[in-house]
């Protein structure tokens, strides 16, 4: 063993030699808090990335497909923060690199922030029409807030999921402030149809109106005639909640009501994301409205801090996308806005019949 | 007026049929919702005609295709939702409103899911039905044609 030298003793003793204790103590400390940190956010990035891979495929691995990547991407970037902030820089590497699959499908896979040019596929400059689709969590955050909400967007066509305003008489009540609502809209007849928790309100007339069995959903089509008497097809949705389900068996069977159905609208809570493998490949003929003519933060719930994607709104091949908006009001649910104008199909044109007094 | 022919039948020889324009047919006991429809009505081509049963109003749907029928549910409280049955098998393109009591307001299912386009429980206000009529036989009614049509067979 060596006896130290004077100049190290000095290094020692020195101002640099105070400094290196404290500065190791401190990487001690930092690694005290980062190594809790490190192990949950692993934790976290490994759940996400088996549900990632394995997606809804199976019912253990569709619980980790429904983590949201924002909050992998957010846990991430928080750690890849302390790791900057308390000096470990291969740490903060390592964060770095975790945290950019998550940030890559919250950026470029589940939202588009540029709206996808189209070209009209038809000449109809006619006003477009409107539809909105709102789950308004039983009216907790106040059916006043609701109703001002609806006020501001002035739909055409209007579903409500979990529309479920107390007994049979506040019910009553409700609905009936509801179509003095849609009368001042300028609505001259307010069509109105309830089903289980789903109220669906139209300023066309309702020319057929069915429900569809699906366990534990509520399920509804509903055909319309615009204005010009071109038919329309709305098929409504609200299937049950909670994401720990397998919802991959129901999903098809939804897809399947779609390619029966053939309707030109399908909307509602559908309490499965977007990203949903069911979900991604829809009966052909249908696309997402977000995708269409949408851009922005997809996500539609939790609100205030909307991470999974769970309302959606498809259209057939009939319908031409204007505008997709997706707002926030006073519900968990933000609601959906599509404007659309339907397509005219010469093959199919309205029945027209004179009357008899014309000859 | 357009001439169709009825199938042959095993029964009798084949009988020409005359289409008759839609029209709004009227089924109730006491003439209520007629009267309102017809003073609104008045000025427009749209015929009014009120049906004394349910197997009148059939036999009328099916020479009108297309017609628009209000129906009181509240006249006919055990028949209504057969009527409706028959005239969605009849695929006559009748489109039938019904206008029921508050208590029978529950059927409102039953009766759309045979058929009826409109369901009023109580009754609607009588501007909403003159609007709902017309606006459903606006569709159907032209100014520029001067045949009657048969109804599409589905």
């Amino acid at each position: 063993m060596s006896t130290p030298s004077p100049a190290t003793d000095a290094a020692v003793v020195g101002p640099a030699g105070d400094r290196r204790p404290h500065a190791s103590s401190r990487r001690l400390w930092g690694w005290l808090l980062l190594a809790p940190a490190w192990l949950l956010y692993g934790l976290l990035w490994c759940a996400w990335g088996v549900g990632q891979t394995w997606r809804d495929r199976y019912p253990l691995w569709e619980r980790l497909f429904h983590i949201p990547a924002p909050a992998v991407s957010v846990a991430g970037l928080v750690l890849w923060a302390l790791c900057a902030g308390s000096r470990h820089r291969r740490a903060g590497w390592v964060a770095g690199l975790l945290v950019a699959w998550p940030l890559a499908v919250v950026l470029f896979h589940d939202n588009h922030w540029l709206r996808p040019s189209h070209s009209p596929a038809t000449v109809n400059s006619d006003r477009p029409l409107r539809l909105l689709d709102w789950n308004v969590w039983h009216g907790m955050g106040g059916w006043d807030r609701v109703l001002e909400t609806l006020d501001g967007e002035r739909p055409d066509i209007l579903v409500l999921a979990e529309y479920t305003p107390g007994d049979p008489d506040q019910f009553e009540h409700h609905l009936e402030s509801l179509q003095a609502r849609l009368r001042s809209w300028g609505w001259k007849v307010p069509h109105t149809l309830y089903s289980g928790s789903l109220l669906i309100a139209s300023r066309f007339p309702l020319t057929h109106s069915e429900r569809l069995r699906l366990h534990y959903s509520d399920c509804v089509q509903v055909d319309f005639e615009d204005d010009s008497g071109t038919p329309l097809r709305l098929l409504a949705f609200d299937l049950p909640g909670g994401l720990w389900g397998h919802r991959d068996p129901l999903l098809r069977k939804v897809n399947a009501i779609i390619a029966t159905t053939q309707p030109d609208l399908v909307v509602g809570d559908f309490n499965a994301v977007r990203q949903a493998t069911q979900l991604q490949s829809p009966p052909p003929g249908y696309r997402h409205a977000y995708d269409a003519a949408g851009s922005g933060w997809s996500y539609t719930w939790p609100v205030p801090v909307p991470m999974l994607a769970i309302d959606q709104c498809l259209i057939g091949q009939r319908i031409e996308p204007v505008d997709y908006t997706l707002g926030t009001g006073a519900s968990d649910h933000r609601w959906q806005r599509l404007d659309f104008r339907p397509i005219r199909s010469d093959r199919n044109p309205p029945p027209r019949v004179a009357h008899a007094d014309d000859d | 007026m357009p001439m169709t022919t009825e199938p042959a039948s095993d029964t009798g020889p084949v009988v020409p049929r005359a289409w008759l324009a839609p029209a709004i047919l009227v089924l109730e006991r006491a003439p209520r919702f007629e009267t309102v429809l017809k003073s609104a009505l008045a000025d427009s081509r749209r015929l009014i005609r009120p049906c004394r049963s349910p197997g009148d109003l059939l036999a009328l749907a099916d020479r009108m295709p297309a017609s628009v029928c209000v129906l009181d549910w509240s006249g006919w409280p055990t028949e209504l939702l057969g009527l409706l049955d028959r005239l969605q098998v009849a695929q006559c393109g009748a489109r039938p409103v019904v206008i029921a009591t508050s208590e029978l307001a529950p059927l409102e299912w039953a009766a759309r899911e045979a058929g009826a386009v409109g369901f009023f429980a109580p009754a609607p206000p009588d501007q909403e039905l003159v609007t709902l009529c017309e606006r459903l036989l606006d569709h159907l009614i032209g100014t520029a044609s001067t045949a009657a049509v048969a109804p599409q067979k589905q």
